[in-house]
């Protein structure tokens, strides 16, 4: 580690002793964060608007979910100094106020959330696919969740919409995990006044990353690809160019004056022009899918590859928050974290393919009872 | 092995009664300061409740708060508020009390519980300004702690549970004043304490005994006569990024405009 000098007095020298850290393991878990609160928004909405050229991914969506959530907080667990006590967040965790604990504690909202999700997502995907773990009969009639005849299965449809709307929530609430730090933190002020719109920066680029999964997985599983999904990462695209382009005019005309401002796009610049660049790309790639689907996993892997330098360059910022600036070092990217950041993505896509092997990837009875049509 | 499998069911039931308990605890606490900071007057005439209702309504409230009364009694025993003051024209920069923290508190090599910055006037004269936690009254960073292993003690001093810390730096980032560090021995996150250790025994702690100066003044602010609460009280005193409404409990006194930063 180098000791710069200071450019005035001896500031903040904690800040010094552990400067900017380029940790690829926060973008690994807040990347695979994206993919699962993508995946619950795509499975709530599908479920919640009955939307026919999304039904036939449900089941897929579904598998992925559970997947992704799964390992979900294994990257936060990396990345704790303690992880041996990690349990007390669970066994303590700070969401009442008081005198002694003033204020609520988000990550530990997150971290309850988490069971949850894995509970909903789990219930939402078994009785979407109920009917036909019914229909494979033996030890998957238990997975059916007592479904008895297929007459039966709209009203299982039904309570998987109800439940959708709480898929939703959750999906959301997962999509704002970095943002929600964010507004949850009293000195948020120097980040969140230059990005005010990141949760929905974030929700959409949740969108895109969770599109790009389930595109490759659905090439693997052989069902077609639909347009819609061409049609969502363009529009996401689009918006979160848009959503940058006015940060950008903001910062320029309106907090140039901010002394810190300089220092912290000395770090974001560059990623950040280079993320626009990858989204226009991604824009460009998807007008031709539309033409073309076999170019989406293209169009849509170069929107993922924007969306982790977008998560990792507001990781790195967020370390900024309640700092002067002033410390920022040469980029060091260590990988000694590829074991536990391999782990994790070998992880889910382990999970990913036991339960595709487990799970219908497609549900014949959905496309039965729901319209008719060819799903 | 099934009067294993019991036991340890047992023992789960007991963590699981013993949060319960703590959630109760808690809210009885919560529901007990939010009542005891509420116009009754007013709240009665707002709701438009007769005297009467309001009557059965407080008994009601009395039952139900008997035990949690005695409960928060406990914690706000001592009533102090423990602060500091700063003269900050009256410190030379011997680093005096940067040593004796270091050495009273085992701070590593490269972390600080308290520092001085040097700043450089305009003039060209040289000030000096001792930094450290300012141990808020509304702590930024006890807030986004997920464990509460930073809490607010009965005197108003914010401390960390080692035991409890996961490490997750979430406090270290919401400080503004740069007061925190993940302790790169104990791997939790730590910071200045007070010397809690030592104030409680009726001892200074180490940086006041320290100062050779006198520029650190400790004690409580809500005891009466006391040196600090006469110093802040008719001193023109500024605390550090007021801004940010944290309400910290280090006054200072001449703090120069670009020790704000």
């Amino acid at each position: 580690m180098s000791w710069p000098a200071y450019p005035e007095g001896y500031m903040y020298p904690n800040e010094f002793f552990e400067p900017i850290v380029w940790k690829p393991i926060m973008t690994a878990y807040t990347t695979m964060i994206a993919i699962a609160s993508g995946l619950a928004i795509l499975m709530g909405l599908t479920l919640i608007l009955n939307y026919k050229p999304l039904l036939r991914y449900l089941p897929l969506m579904g598998i992925l979910g559970i997947a992704s959530t799964l390992v979900l907080l294994l990257g936060p667990l990396a990345d704790l100094r303690r992880p041996d006590q990690a349990f007390q967040i669970f066994i303590s965790p700070h969401i009442m106020p008081s005198n002694t604990y003033p204020g609520i504690s988000f990550i530990a909202i997150v971290a309850y959330m988490w069971p949850i999700t894995i509970i909903v997502f789990t219930l939402v995907t078994l009785l979407v696919i109920s009917a036909d773990l019914l229909a494979k009969g033996g030890y998957y009639r238990i997975l059916a969740l007592g479904l008895k005849s297929e007459a039966e299965y709209p009203s299982y449809y039904r309570i998987a919409r109800i439940l959708a709307v709480i898929l939703l929530i959750l999906g959301l609430a997962w999509a704002f995990y970095y943002p929600g730090l964010l507004f949850t933190a009293e000195s948020k002020l120097m980040l969140y006044n230059i990005t005010p719109l990141l949760p929905l920066t974030y929700t959409l680029g949740a969108l895109i990353a969770s599109i790009f999964i389930l595109s490759i997985a659905s090439i693997l599983t052989r069902i077609h690809l639909d347009n819609i999904m061409v049609k969502i990462i363009i529009v996401s695209a689009l918006s979160i160019i848009f959503i940058k382009l006015i940060e950008l005019l903001r910062v320029s005309f309106i907090l140039s004056d901010i002394p810190v401002i300089d220092s912290l796009m000395r770090v974001m610049g560059g990623i950040i022009i280079l993320t626009v660049i990858l989204l226009i790309l991604t824009v460009i790639l998807g007008l031709y899918s539309l033409r073309d689907i076999r170019i989406l996993p293209l169009a849509s892997f170069i929107g993922f590859v924007a969306v982790i330098l977008d998560r990792w360059v507001y990781s790195i910022s967020v370390q900024q928050v309640s700092k002067t600036g002033i410390a920022i070092f040469p980029v060091h990217i260590d990988f000694v974290e590829a074991l536990p950041i391999s782990s994790l993505i070998l992880l889910f896509l382990g999970l990913a393919v036991i339960l595709s092997v487990i799970l219908p990837t497609r549900s014949v009875i959905l496309e039965k009872v729901l319209g008719g049509e060819k799903l | 092995m099934l009067h294993g499998r019991l036991k340890d069911i047992y023992r789960d039931l007991c963590k699981i009664a013993l949060i319960i308990y703590k959630y109760i605890y808690i809210y009885i606490k919560f529901l007990t300061v939010r009542l005891n900071k509420v116009n009754w007057n007013r709240w009665r005439a707002m709701h438009k409740i007769s005297r009467r209702d309001f009557a059965k309504l407080a008994l009601g409230v009395a039952i139900t708060s008997i035990s949690s009364s005695s409960i928060a009694s406990i914690g706000f025993s001592r009533g102090k508020r423990f602060a500091m003051y700063i003269d900050v024209s009256k410190c030379y920069g011997c680093y005096a009390c940067m040593v004796a923290c270091a050495a009273e508190n085992n701070v590593p090599v490269g972390v600080f519980r308290t520092w001085i910055e040097r700043h450089v006037r305009s003039d060209g004269t040289i000030i000096f300004v001792p930094k450290q936690c300012n141990h808020c009254d509304n702590p930024p960073c006890v807030k986004p702690c997920p464990t509460g292993a930073t809490y607010v003690n009965e005197d108003g001093l914010v401390l960390v549970d080692d035991n409890k810390c996961i490490g997750c730096g979430a406090c270290v980032t919401a400080c503004p004043y740069g007061a925190r560090y993940k302790n790169p021995v104990k791997g939790v996150v730590d910071k200045c304490t007070f010397c809690d250790h030592r104030i409680y025994d009726g001892l200074l702690p180490a940086c006041v005994e320290a100062c050779p100066t006198g520029a650190r003044v400790f004690g409580s602010l809500t005891t009466e006569g006391s040196e600090v609460r006469r110093l802040v009280d008719r001193n023109p005193v500024q605390v550090l990024k007021p801004e940010y409404g944290a309400k910290p409990m280090i006054f200072y006194r001449d703090l120069p405009e670009v020790a704000n930063l």
